[in-house]
C-alpha cells in the first residue's frame, strides 16, 4: 500500500541538525506531517499520546536508544505495527542484524540522499 | 619528551566549541536553503498558472519560454535538496568530536589518578599552590599517604591561574606537564 501522504511521522534523532534534513527531504517528497523527537524515550510517549504512521529513528541516541526504541514499540500491542527506518552512521553488520532480529522496517546508512531516503520509503510502503 | 598536557581541559572546551560552531553555522544555511525552497515553490506554482493562461489563449511561444523557466527551477529544487543533505557532514562530525571529548576526558582522568596514586612532592611553596586548587591538591595528598617519589617526581610549576596547578611528572626519562583544574580536583574529593 502507497504511503497515506497526511501520515503522521515521527523522525527521531538528538541531532537537531538531522531532524531538521529528514524533515524537509519528508516536506519535498510530499509529507508535511512531520513530528520530531529527540531520543528514544521521548519518542516513546510520543507514540503512545498521539497516532503515527511511521518512525525515522537514529540508531545512537542518550537516554534510549534507537535499538531500544524498535524493541519498545515491537513489544507494544498498540505501536507494534508501526514501520521504522533505521538511521545509523555504523554500518556494522552485527548492528544490522540485530536491528533485523528487532524487528526493524528496513534501514539507512548515514551520509544518505534523498533518492535514498525515498527508495526505502517505497520499499516499506510498497 | 615533553608534552603540554596541561592544556587538555582547554582542547576539550576547543572541541565543544567547534560541535556548537558548525551546529550553527548548518542551521543558518539550512535556514536560509529553506527560504530558497519556499520561495522557489511558490514563483513554479505561479509560472505552471501562467502557462496555463497563455496555452488557453494561445500564446505559444511564450508559453513555451515559460515552460523552459519552471524546467530549470525544478533542476534547483533538486539542487537545493542536495544542499540540505550535504549538510548531514554535521551530525557525523559531531559525532567524532563527542569521541574525542570522551577519549580526552578519560586521559585527564587518568592523569588525575596518578596524581592520587603517586602523590606529590613540592620543591618549593609557591603562590600558585595557594590558591583553591592548591588547597585541594593538599586534601588529595592527605587523603592518599601512598607515596613513590624515587619513580615518580612531581613538581608544583607557576601557573597563571589560581584556581588551577600546573604539575610536572618525571618518570623514566620522560617529562608530562599536567594541568589540573578546580572540576578535576573537585571530581576526586568526591
Amino acid at each position: 500500500m502507497p504511503a497515506d501522504p497526511n501520515m503522521k511521522i515521527l523522525v527521531v534523532d538528538d541531532m537537531s541538525t538531522m531532524r531538521r534534513i529528514v524533515k524537509n527531504i519528508m516536506k519535498q517528497l510530499g509529507f508535511a506531517n512531520v513530528e520530531e523527537a529527540e531520543n528514544g524515550q521521548d519518542a516513546l510517549d510520543k507514540l503512545k499520546a498521539e497516532s503515527f504512521g511511521f518512525v525515522i529513528s537514529d540508531w545512537n541516541m542518550p537516554v534510549m536508544t534507537g535499538i531500544d526504541l524498535l524493541r519498545a514499540i515491537r513489544a507494544d500491542d498498540k505501536l507494534k505495527a508501526i514501520p521504522v527506518l533505521m538511521v545509523t552512521a555504523e554500518a556494522q553488520k552485527e548492528n544490522l542484524v540485530e536491528a533485523i532480529k528487532a524487528g526493524v522496517s528496513n534501514y539507512i546508512v548515514k551520509p544518505f540522499t534523498a533518492e535514498v531516503l525515498q527508495e526505502k520509503m517505497s520499499k516499506i510502503f510498497k | 619528551m615533553a608534552t603540554k598536557s596541561g592544556q587538555l581541559p582547554q582542547a576539550t572546551a576547543h572541541l565543544l566549541d567547534l560541535n556548537k560552531m558548525t551546529e550553527d553555522g548548518t542551521m543558518e544555511v539550512m535556514r536560509l536553503t529553506e527560504i530558497v525552497q519556499d520561495n522557489r515553490a511558490r514563483a513554479a506554482k505561479e509560472l505552471a498558472a501562467i502557462v496555463s493562461t497563455l496555452e488557453a489563449v494561445d500564446c505559444r511561444t511564450l508559453a513555451a519560454r515559460l515552460g523552459k523557466a519552471t524546467n530549470e527551477l525544478a533542476q534547483d529544487e533538486k539542487h537545493l535538496m542536495d544542499i540540505m543533505t550535504a549538510l548531514s557532514f554535521q551530525d557525523l562530525v559531531a559525532q567524532r568530536v563527542k569521541k574525542l571529548v570522551t577519549i580526552i576526558e578519560e586521559v585527564q582522568c587518568k592523569l588525575v589518578e596518578l596524581v592520587v596514586v603517586f602523590g606529590l612532592k613540592e620543591e618549593s611553596a609557591t603562590p600558585e599552590t595557594q590558591g583553591k586548587a592548591g588547597e585541594m591538591l593538599r586534601q588529595l595528598e592527605a587523603q592518599n599517604p601512598r607515596r613513590s617519589s624515587r619513580t615518580w617526581r612531581m613538581n608544583c610549576c607557576p601557573n597563571s591561574d589560581s584556581n588551577s596547578v600546573l604539575l610536572s611528572v618525571r618518570s623514566h626519562g620522560f617529562v608530562c606537564f599536567i594541568r589540573l583544574d578546580e572540576a578535576s580536583l573537585m571530581n576526586q574529593l568526591d
